[in-house]
């Protein structure tokens, strides 16, 4: 539903930007010092790719505009990147021109149980394509 | 009729029936001056502007207690304030995992009605507490990256050859690291608590003193620590939190806005973030390889 913030309430859009904004540089930072960019242990110890491999790989290929590549590399990492992107203009949108703001209200237990199975389920699938394709990728 | 939302000192109390914010006005639950909305308000209303509520069914008359029973009374601020403050009351580390709880359920609650005025030692013990370990952990993880990276391959390990000519001055370097970390995250506690204090200075949303944002930064980090544990990008998560929660913090606990809050951290962290590209990125293109 669409309402307008109450006068003292939490500016999530904003926040949410200057988060954004924020762990952009992060990222930023860290991919110019790729020895600060974190190594899969996991991968070390196991031999098994985690759930995160190649979003690093990823976000390059995403800067260099090779979307095929990016999706290849971490099809999850891509879908994640362009939810926040979505989220940063509608944030911006909102914010600019004063409008009101999106709030979902109302779930009942059984839709939350229904969201949160569907990202574990996400996770799950891109996981399994990330180990099944990283070997051919590396 | 649509449900109502209800809204008191910066904290949402929630959606009601016009039936339970009706009995609630009777009870003193909910003041007439509480905030309030519903589908189809243009804005938020103070409650007494709604004249269309149901009355109030009479109160059921309600058995009287026994008369040796204790009551004891604990007030609402005490359940709310961050558990931390009463520590010595619950235990040390009920009242930790209490509070990080808090911060994470109900960062606005948690922070309105935190003690603006207490001293400077009891939030600083709580960040020193999450904070060394995770800090620990985080070096851990940071040295078997390097050690991976220097038993393999590329450009990383040309640059960190360079910087660790063996794994003896890596290993050095971190237990350096782990004995100096009290010092470092004190040190950096009273320097990002001024830095930030400046900046809500500058926005002018400060209307609380430096202690005051001294105790946020302490909660917040405190709490966001715990986030370091979570492997490989445990300290990206952690920033992102303490980023969110600082912003809340600052909004709820100095009175002001959020633009102010936001502006109070981010325009630092960018500062940062350029001092550190100038100061480190000439150095890298020195260890590049050629």
């Amino acid at each position: 539903m669409l309402r307008r913030p109450a006068p003292d309430e939490n500016d999530v859009e904003l926040i949410f930007l200057a988060a954004v904004l924020g762990g952009a540089m992060v990222l930023f930072i860290g991919m110019h010092l790729p020895f600060l960019m974190p190594h899969c242990a996991f991968r070390t110890v196991t031999g098994i790719p985690c759930l995160t491999c190649g979003s690093t790989h990823s976000l390059q290929a995403l800067l260099q505009r090779n979307w095929l590549m990016a999706i290849r590399w971490n099809p999850l990492c891509v879908l994640t990147i362009a939810a926040i992107i979505m989220g940063a203009i509608y944030a911006v949108i909102t914010l600019v021109f004063r409008l009101p703001r999106i709030r979902i209200i109302n779930m009942n237990a059984r839709e939350i149980l229904l969201m949160r199975l569907v990202v574990v389920i996400l996770i799950a699938i891109d996981w399994v394509y990330v180990i099944i394709t990283q070997s051919r990728l590396r | 009729m649509s449900k109502i939302f209800l809204n008191r000192s910066r904290q949402s109390l929630g959606q009601f029936t016009p039936e339970a914010v009706s009995e609630g006005l009777k009870s003193g639950k909910f003041l007439p001056t509480d905030l309030a909305w519903r589908d189809g308000m243009e804005s938020w209303q103070p409650l007494s502007s709604l004249t269309d509520l149901p009355l109030a069914e009479e109160e059921a008359e309600l058995p009287p207690l026994p008369e040796e029973t204790e009551v004891k009374v604990i007030s609402d601020e005490m359940l709310i304030e961050p558990a931390w403050e009463r520590r010595s009351e619950i235990g040390v580390f009920s009242a930790l995992a209490e509070t990080i709880k808090q911060i994470f359920a109900n960062p606005s609650a948690t922070f309105a009605h935190m003690k603006r005025d207490g001293g400077y030692w009891g939030p600083l013990s709580f960040l020193l507490l999450v904070g060394i370990p995770s800090y620990i952990f985080a070096v851990v993880c940071i040295t078997v990256a390097q050690m991976s990276i220097l038993a393999g391959s590329g450009e990383s390990q040309v640059i960190l050859r360079k910087i660790y000519p063996d794994k003896g001055s890596i290993i050095h370097m971190m237990l350096t690291n782990m004995l100096l970390s009290p010092l470092t995250i004190t040190a950096t506690a009273f320097i990002g608590a001024a830095v930030i204090h400046l900046f809500l200075m500058i926005s002018g949303g400060a209307r609380e003193s430096l202690k005051t944002t001294f105790r946020i930064y302490c909660y917040v980090n405190g709490a966001a620590c715990v986030l370091q544990f979570i492997p490989l990008c445990g300290m990206y998560i952690y920033f992102i939190g303490a980023f969110i929660l600082l912003c809340i913090a600052l909004r709820v606990t100095h009175g002001t806005d959020s633009w102010r809050a936001v502006f109070a951290v981010v325009v630092p962290v960018i500062f940062a973030g350029i001092i550190f590209m100038l100061l480190f990125l000439p150095l890298v293109s020195t260890l590049m390889p050629h």
